[in-house]
C-alpha cells in the first residue's frame, strides 16, 4: 500500500474507532412505552399489634427467684392488614400486607401498577383484619390493650384513599402518607409541597 | 470451536492494523496497557470534577460543571470517554488472552483478578452515572434498586428510596460518591495482583501510542462533549434516555426480565468467566512441561532467572558439593515458552525437547535434510508469527521454533557457518509475545552481547529479526526481499564441514564430570 494512501487509512480508522466510541455512550433508548403511565404506592408505617396478658401459672414462677417473678405473662400478636386497590370499580389488588423491620414491628407499602393515561376513580384501603378466632372487632378490652400509639379501635388502624386522579403519558400517580398521616395521590403535575 | 474463529479473526485484524500503524503503535497489542492509560486519565479529570460536584445538589452542580466556560463540559466528557474506553480495551486485552489461551496455569490468577478488576470498573461507572442524577442515572439507580429486593438481604424494599415521596437523602450520593472514589482503591489492589506474576510489567503504552490516544480522546471530548440529560424526576417515567452502552448495555434485556432471572443470569457469566482458567487448561496429558535445569551444566549466570518473564526461577544453594547458587524452577509459574533456553550459554536450562542442545541436535539434522546455495535465506520461524505456517516465506528453507525468545543463538551461528547466504529470525511483534519478552531478548541477544550472545566471529549483516503477526504475510514477504536484497551486495558466504559450537560450560562440565 502506498504510504499516503496508509497514513490516510490508519486515520481514517482511528477516526471511525472515536466516532463509533463516541456514538456509544449515547444510544438513545426508549425505556418504557411511551403511552405507559403508572400507579405507585409508597409509605411506611408502625405495624399495629395487640398485647394479651394472664397471670403467671404456679408451674411458670415456681423455677425462678422471688424477684424475677412477673406479675402477668404478656404475648403481642401482629394485626394483620389488608391492602385492597381499587381503580374504576374494579379490584386491581387485595393481598394480606406483610411486615418487615425489627421484630416484624413496620409495615411498608411499595407497590406499583401500570395505568392507562386518562381520568380514573382511584379507591386504596389498607384495612385490620382480626384473626377469625379472636372473635373481637376491637382491641380495648381490659386484657387486650393495642400496643400502636394512639389507636384503640380497629377502625382508627384503617388508612382509605377515594379520589379521582388523572394521569398523562409517562406520568407516575403516587399514593402516599401525608404529613397529617393521611392518604394522598399526587401526580407529576401536582409535585409534593 | 468459537474460540478458534475468534482467535483467527482476532489475528487476522492484527495483520490490518500493523499494516495501517505498524506493530509498534498497534493498540491491539497495547489493550492492557491503554485500560491503565484511560484509567489515569480517569483520575485526573476526576480530580477536577470531585472539587466542583456537591452531593446535596447533584444535577445543579453537574449543570454548573457544564456551564463553565472553559473546561467543564470538556473535563466531564473526557471523563466518561476514558471510561468508555477503558471497557473497550478491556474487553479486547480479555479476548485476547482467551483466544491465546494465555488464561490456565500460572496465568489464572491473572485471569481471575482481570475479572474482578473489570467487575469494579463497571460498578465504579454504575456509581458515576448515578452520582450525575439525570435520566440516565435514574435508571440506572431504580433499576439497580429493583435488582437488589430479589436479594433477601434487606428489610424493605430498597425501591422505596426512589418512591418520589420525599427528596432523596443526601446520604445516598455520598455513599455513590464514596463508592467512587472508594472502588478505585480496589482496583489498584487487583491491578497489583493481576501483574504481579510477571517480571517487568509493562503499565503504560509507548509514549507516542499514549499521548495519541489521550489526545484522541480530548479531541471528541471538544467536538462532540456528552449532552447532560434532563434532570431525574422520580414522578415521571424515564422514556427515551440516551444510555452508554459500554456501561448500561444489560439494562434492556434486564427490564424485560423477572430480577431472579437477572441474577441467575448475571451469576452465569460470572461463574463462566471464573471456570475460564479450568475449561481452557488443556488436559494432563497434553500440557507441556516445564523447563528443567541441569545443575551440572549450571554456571550460577543468573541469567535464565533475569530473563524469565513470569518470575519462575529462583537461585537457589548449591547441594552437589560445588560452590554457588543453582537456578531451580519453579513449575507452578512455569509457563513452558522457553526463554531460559535462549538465555543459557552452557544449554543447561529449557522446556524438555526445546533446550538449546535439542535445538542444536535439530538444526544438524535440518542442514544435512536441507539444501541451500549461498545466497539462500534460511528462516528461523516463530510459530506465532506469520512464518509460523508452511509454504508462507516463499520457499526459503524453514527452520520451525516455538518462540523467538527460545531460540538459542547457536542456532544461528551453526546456519551461517554451515554456509546460508543468511538467516532471518521472524518473530511475532514484541508487544504480542505469547512468551511476553522472547523478540525482545531475541535481539539482545543476536546484537548486544547479551548472554547466550551470538559469537563475534558470526558475521551479523547475514543475520537479521522480522517481525509478522501469524496473518502479516505482507510484513514478511517484504522482510525477506528487503534481506535478500541486502546479502546480495555481501561476498558468498563460506561454509564450514564438521562445525563446533563452543557450550561455554567446558569447565563446569569436565568439573561435573569428574565428580
Amino acid at each position: 500500500m502506498m504510504d499516503w494512501a496508509r497514513r490516510m487509512a490508519a486515520v481514517a480508522l482511528a477516526s471511525a474507532a472515536l466516532v463509533a466510541l463516541v456514538l456509544l455512550s449515547r444510544v438513545t433508548w426508549r425505556s418504557s412505552d411511551p403511552d405507559a403511565a403508572e400507579l405507585r404506592l409508597s409509605w411506611r408505617i408502625p405495624a399495629p399489634s395487640y398485647r394479651e396478658c394472664r397471670p403467671p401459672t404456679e408451674a411458670e414462677v415456681s423455677g425462678l427467684l422471688p424477684h424475677m417473678r412477673p406479675s402477668e405473662v404478656c404475648t403481642d400478636t401482629a394485626i394483620p392488614f389488608r391492602l385492597t386497590i381499587r381503580l374504576n370499580g374494579d379490584t386491581l389488588y387485595s393481598e394480606p400486607v406483610p411486615r418487615s423491620g425489627p421484630r416484624a414491628r413496620t409495615m411498608t407499602i411499595y407497590r406499583s401498577f401500570a395505568l392507562s393515561p386518562g381520568d380514573h376513580a382511584l379507591d386504596v384501603a389498607l384495612l385490620p383484619e382480626l384473626p377469625p378466632d379472636s372473635g373481637r372487632s376491637d382491641v380495648d378490652a381490659p386484657t387486650r390493650t393495642a400496643a400502636s400509639d394512639s389507636a384503640n379501635s380497629l377502625q382508627d388502624l384503617a388508612m382509605t384513599l377515594g379520589t379521582r386522579v388523572s394521569a398523562g403519558p409517562g406520568d407516575v400517580i403516587l399514593v402516599w402518607r401525608d404529613e397529617n398521616g393521611r392518604l394522598s395521590a399526587i401526580g407529576s403535575a401536582g409535585r409534593r409541597p | 470451536m468459537p474460540k478458534r474463529l475468534l482467535g483467527r479473526a482476532l489475528t487476522r485484524l492484527d495483520g490490518w492494523v500493523d499494516r495501517l500503524y505498524g506493530w509498534k503503535w498497534n493498540p491491539l497489542y497495547q489493550s492492557g496497557a491503554l485500560v491503565i492509560a484511560c484509567l489515569a486519565v480517569l483520575l485526573v479529570t476526576g480530580l477536577y470534577l470531585i472539587f466542583f460536584y456537591r452531593i446535596g445538589t447533584p444535577y445543579e452542580s453537574m449543570v454548573r460543571i457544564d456551564g463553565q466556560t472553559w473546561g467543564g463540559r470538556w473535563i466531564r466528557s473526557l471523563h466518561r470517554y476514558s471510561a468508555d474506553a477503558a471497557v473497550v480495551a478491556a474487553i479486547v486485552h480479555a479476548l485476547r488472552m482467551f483466544c491465546q489461551r494465555r488464561t490456565w496455569g500460572p496465568r489464572a490468577l491473572a485471569w481471575i483478578s482481570g475479572v474482578f478488576l473489570v467487575f469494579l470498573v463497571y460498578i465504579c461507572g454504575w456509581t458515576g452515572y448515578v452520582m450525575v442524577w439525570d435520566a440516565h442515572g435514574q435508571l440506572l439507580a431504580t433499576e439497580g434498586a429493583r435488582l437488589l429486593d430479589a436479594l433477601p438481604l434487606f428489610s424493605e424494599p430498597v425501591s422505596r428510596t426512589f418512591a418520589g415521596d420525599g427528596q432523596l437523602p443526601s446520604a445516598f450520593f455520598f455513599m455513590n460518591l464514596f463508592l467512587h472514589i472508594a472502588l478505585p482503591v480496589g482496583l489498584v489492589i487487583f491491578l497489583w495482583l493481576h501483574v504481579s506474576r510477571v517480571a517487568r510489567p509493562v503499565l503504560l503504552p509507548p509514549r507516542p501510542l499514549l499521548w495519541t490516544t489521550v489526545g484522541l480522546l480530548t479531541a471528541a471530548a471538544i467536538l462532540l462533549p456528552v449532552p447532560l440529560a434532563p434532570a431525574a424526576d422520580l414522578l415521571r417515567i424515564p422514556g427515551e434516555v440516551a444510555v452508554d452502552v459500554f456501561y448500561s448495555f444489560w439494562v434492556p434485556a434486564a427490564r424485560s426480565m423477572s430480577p431472579g432471572l437477572v441474577w441467575v443470569a448475571g451469576s452465569a457469566v460470572v461463574i463462566g468467566l471464573m471456570a475460564v482458567p479450568l475449561l481452557t487448561r488443556p488436559r494432563e496429558d497434553r500440557r507441556p512441561a516445564p523447563s528443567v535445569v541441569s545443575a551440572r551444566l549450571c554456571t550460577s549466570c543468573e541469567q535464565c532467572y533475569v530473563d524469565c518473564p513470569y518470575d519462575a526461577i529462583r537461585m537457589v544453594e548449591r547441594t552437589d558439593g560445588r560452590d554457588g547458587l543453582v537456578a531451580r524452577v519453579n513449575p507452578a509459574s512455569c509457563v513452558s515458552w522457553g526463554i531460559c533456553a535462549g538465555s543459557c550459554a552452557p544449554m543447561g536450562v529449557g522446556p524438555p525437547g526445546r533446550t538449546g542442545r535439542d535445538q542444536l541436535a535439530r538444526v544438524r539434522e535440518f542442514v544435512e535434510r536441507e539444501s541451500f546455495g549461498d545466497g539462500d535465506v534460511v528462516v528461523i520461524a516463530c510459530g506465532r508469527s506469520a512464518a509460523g505456517s508452511a509454504h508462507a516465506d516463499n520457499g526459503a528453507p524453514r527452520f520451525p521454533i516455538s518462540c523467538a525468545g527460545n531460540l538459542h543463538s547457536s542456532v544461528v551461528e551453526y546456519l551461517v557457518r554451515a554456509g546460508a547466504g543468511g538467516v532471518l529470525v521472524v518473530a511475532c511483534p514484541p508487544r504480542d509475545c505469547w512468551g511476553r519478552e522472547g523478540p525482545i531478548w531475541l535481539v539482545e541477544r543476536l546484537f548486544n552481547e547479551r548472554e547466550a550472545e551470538l559469537k563475534a566471529r558470526v558475521d551479523r549483516r547475514r543475520v537479521r529479526v522480522a517481525y509478522a503477526s501469524s496473518h502479516d504475510r505482507h510484513a514478511l514477504a517484504t522482510a525477506l526481499d528487503d534481506f535478500t536484497r541486502a546479502l546480495a551486495r555481501l561476498d558468498a558466504p563460506a561454509g564450514e564441514a564438521g562445525i563446533e559450537i563452543d557450550t561455554e560450560c567446558e569447565l563446569s562440565q569436565a568439573a561435573g564430570e569428574r565428580q
